[in-house]
């Protein structure tokens, strides 16, 4: 019998009530975690319940690009903070936004779970949310140690 | 056969717990943060080398003493209580251990503080080379500190030897704690003792410790230092003798009268705040009164201070921030405990065999946690509008706004606290194996976690500046850090909690703890993206 005759294991069922529970617990913890610095304890929370969430519906995460993206533009906005401009920060900050939003939407479009999961869409909308409040709290901390180094 | 077996077990369970690690890695960094602060604010010449050496050397053994009394008294109160409760206490005794083995078996649980005040001595020993601080004082102080670990833990053990119930143990020690460091506390403010608090402050290791760090204290002098030392050492042994005494007399056991309480409320909606309403109205009227007492003690106390200036804003604060505390304690106390004595008289197993849910259940422990607590709540409420009013009628109308906007904030600040303290407490109930653990974690991640943020953002500060061109304005950075990880911490250990309540309520309540999945650091998804792959 070869490999490929082998049919995978199929998923176990999972507790539906329990996923739509779960995605809209990481749309309102997204919600909270997008104030900048004060949300960042429920800004790990909602990458945990993504994770949680994907594992259980059987989705493929792939939050490469996202950090990437987040690495790169915060090493510009780094580098744009250290020769003093503020704007540019600023400036980074949106493309990055712009960017990573369009990575989420692609990646809901195109990933498809083994299971149905009708508030799927919550789930994206508090990763989105969550990262953001993470960028505006790089942004946030950056102004501010830029206004006390004016001051 | 192997000496003190039950000590060797506790070592070992020790040394494979990763928080032994981390807790000392920690005290060291605090430590070192308090040390590096003080030197760098000496750079800027707001303090002479000898003088921040001896305020360095006055806060860190301070909070040396504040950690090791509290951690003895929390990590010692509930042993004993908790072997009587699972009715394993018979099992060690039909085999040939004695009372003792088991007492002195039990102190191997202070390796962790004596670890953390290890990690930490390095840094205050660093204060000798600042000056201001002398061998003697450095030695003499350790010597206390060390004291006192052993002072309170044997208290501890006799505390939970005559207890069954974990949440009381851990109250009464804690309690103990207060009484012993009330009457150090007052030397330290100031305040001239009468005879029997100077005798009785030199029969506990507060006597000693304060001959130590204060060498000029008008209340206990350096030569009562070995005599202190001395007494309250011998009491130590003393009180661990009665509690080996009181072990082996005690086998029988299962003398629990308050678990024949009265019967649950009839008529209530949900079964589970029902079984936990039984004992409501007489608690919560007891703790109005200990929130009555504790204001009319700060109001004394303030008086025995200042005669003429006791009707002034300190006094105010003290009192709300004092029931603050205590009802946050209370809180604390009240959720670790609640879903745990239910699963051990077999409640939560019948309630889960039921049609209510996971939810349904939690909701009703909650339910009944607020319903203890409301009395108290609204008494505390009530008191800090009157010391608002007072307060803003003291310093008038435009000065008080002030006043008033940081009452209020520390109002909100309570309500936030109260909510995040309740759902981990119940998180850590079932989590943990015993009371004090979860009642200190819960403590520790809402309470005192945050502060640590802020000893790391004032040496960040220091280093960043090296101490030079340091300005008031410097000081909103730690304030904003505090701020923040006062929030963060509230926000996300609470949030973790909802989630893991709400998620894995029966797992957790059966004791069998959801699968830990590794952590998915962002790096590594990234550098397994990027990695070439073979062929």
């Amino acid at each position: 019998m070869s490999a490929a005759a082998i049919e995978p294991l199929p998923l176990a069922p999972a507790d539906r009530v329990r996923v739509i529970h779960r995605s809209v617990r990481c749309f309102l913890f997204g919600l909270v975690g997008v104030v900048p610095c004060f949300g960042m304890g429920m800004v790990w929370l909602v990458f945990k319940l993504y994770r949680d969430i994907a594992a259980e519906t059987g989705e493929e995460v792939t939050l490469f690009p996202l950090h990437l993206t987040s690495l790169a533009g915060l090493a510009v906005a780094a580098s744009c903070f250290l020769n003093g401009l503020p704007d540019g920060v600023l400036a980074d900050f949106v493309v990055l936004l712009g960017l990573q939003f369009l990575f989420l939407r692609r990646q809901y479009l195109k990933n498809a779970p083994a299971e149905w999961n009708p508030a799927r869409h919550l789930v994206y909308w508090g990763l989105g949310l969550a990262n953001t409040g993470l960028l505006l709290t790089a942004v946030v901390v950056l102004l501010v140690i830029t206004a006390l180094n004016h001051l | 056969m192997t000496f003190l077996p039950i000590a060797v077990r506790e070592l070992l369970v020790s040394a494979r717990r990763p928080m032994t690690y981390y807790g000392r890695s920690l005290c060291a960094l605090n430590a070192a943060c308090v040390i590096l602060a003080c030197l760098l604010a000496g750079f800027t010449g707001a303090l002479s080398a000898s003088s921040a050496g001896e305020l360095t050397f006055r806060l860190l053994s301070l909070a040396g003493y504040a950690v090791a009394a509290g951690a003895a008294a929390l990590m010692t109160a509930d042993c004993i209580s908790q072997e009587r409760r699972e009715d394993t206490l018979g099992l060690l005794f039909l085999t040939d251990l004695r009372g003792y083995d088991i007492i002195v078996g039990k102190l191997a649980r202070l390796s962790v503080p004596i670890y953390c005040l290890a990690a930490a001595f390095p840094a205050l020993g660093l204060t000798l080379m600042l000056g201001g601080v002398s061998l003697g004082d450095f030695a003499g102080v350790a010597l206390a500190l060390l004291n006192t670990l052993f002072f309170y833990a044997a208290l501890g053990l006799l505390i939970s030897a005559r207890s069954w119930n974990g949440a009381t143990a851990a109250s009464s020690a804690m309690l103990a704690v207060l009484l012993g460091s009330a009457p150090m506390v007052a030397a330290l403010a100031g305040l001239v003792l009468p005879g029997p608090a100077v005798a009785f402050l030199f029969l506990t290791p507060a006597g000693a410790f304060l001959a130590a760090l204060e060498p000029v204290s008008s209340t206990v002098s350096r030569p009562d230092f070995f005599w202190s030392l001395a007494a309250s050492h011998a009491l130590g042994w003393l009180f661990i003798a009665a509690a080996s005494r009181r072990v082996a007399r005690s086998i029988s056991g299962g003398e629990d009268r308050r678990a024949r309480a009265a019967r649950p409320r009839i008529g209530e909606s949900n079964p589970a705040a029902a079984l936990d309403s039984r004992n409501t109205p007489r608690q919560s009227w007891r703790l109005v009164f200990l929130l009555a007492g504790l204001a009319g003690m700060i109001v004394l106390v303030s008086a025995l201070i200042s005669a003429a200036h006791w009707f002034d804003l300190p006094t105010f604060l003290g009192i709300i921030v004092g029931s603050h505390l205590i009802l946050k304690y209370c809180a604390a106390n009240i959720a670790c405990r609640s879903l745990p004595s239910r699963r051990q008289t077999g409640e939560l197993e019948i309630l889960l065999t039921t049609p209510l849910d996971g939810d349904a259940i939690i909701s009703g422990s909650i339910t009944a946690i607020k319903r203890q607590l409301l009395r108290p709540f609204l008494f505390v409420l009530a008191m800090d509008g009157v010391l608002l009013i007072l307060g803003w009628c003291k310093v008038g109308v435009w000065e008080g706004f002030f006043w008033a906007g940081a009452v209020l904030l520390e109002i909100l600040w309570f309500m936030g606290n109260l909510y995040s303290l309740t759902w981990l407490g119940l998180l850590m109930g079932l989590k943990h194996s015993t009371h004090a653990k979860a009642l200190g974690t819960t403590l520790f991640n809402i309470l005192l976690l945050p502060w640590s943020f802020l000893a790391l953002a004032t040496a960040f500060i220091g280093v960043f500046t090296m101490g030079r061109n340091l300005s008031p304005e410097m000081a909103f950075m730690p304030a904003a850090e505090l701020l923040v990880a006062l929030v963060v911490c509230n926000l996300g250990f609470g949030g973790w909690a909802v989630s893991e309540l709400r998620d894995h309520f029966r797992l957790l309540a059966a004791h069998q703890l959801p699968p830990a999945r590794p952590v998915a650091w962002p790096w590594k998804s990234i550098f397994n993206k990027l990695r070439p792959r073979a062929g």
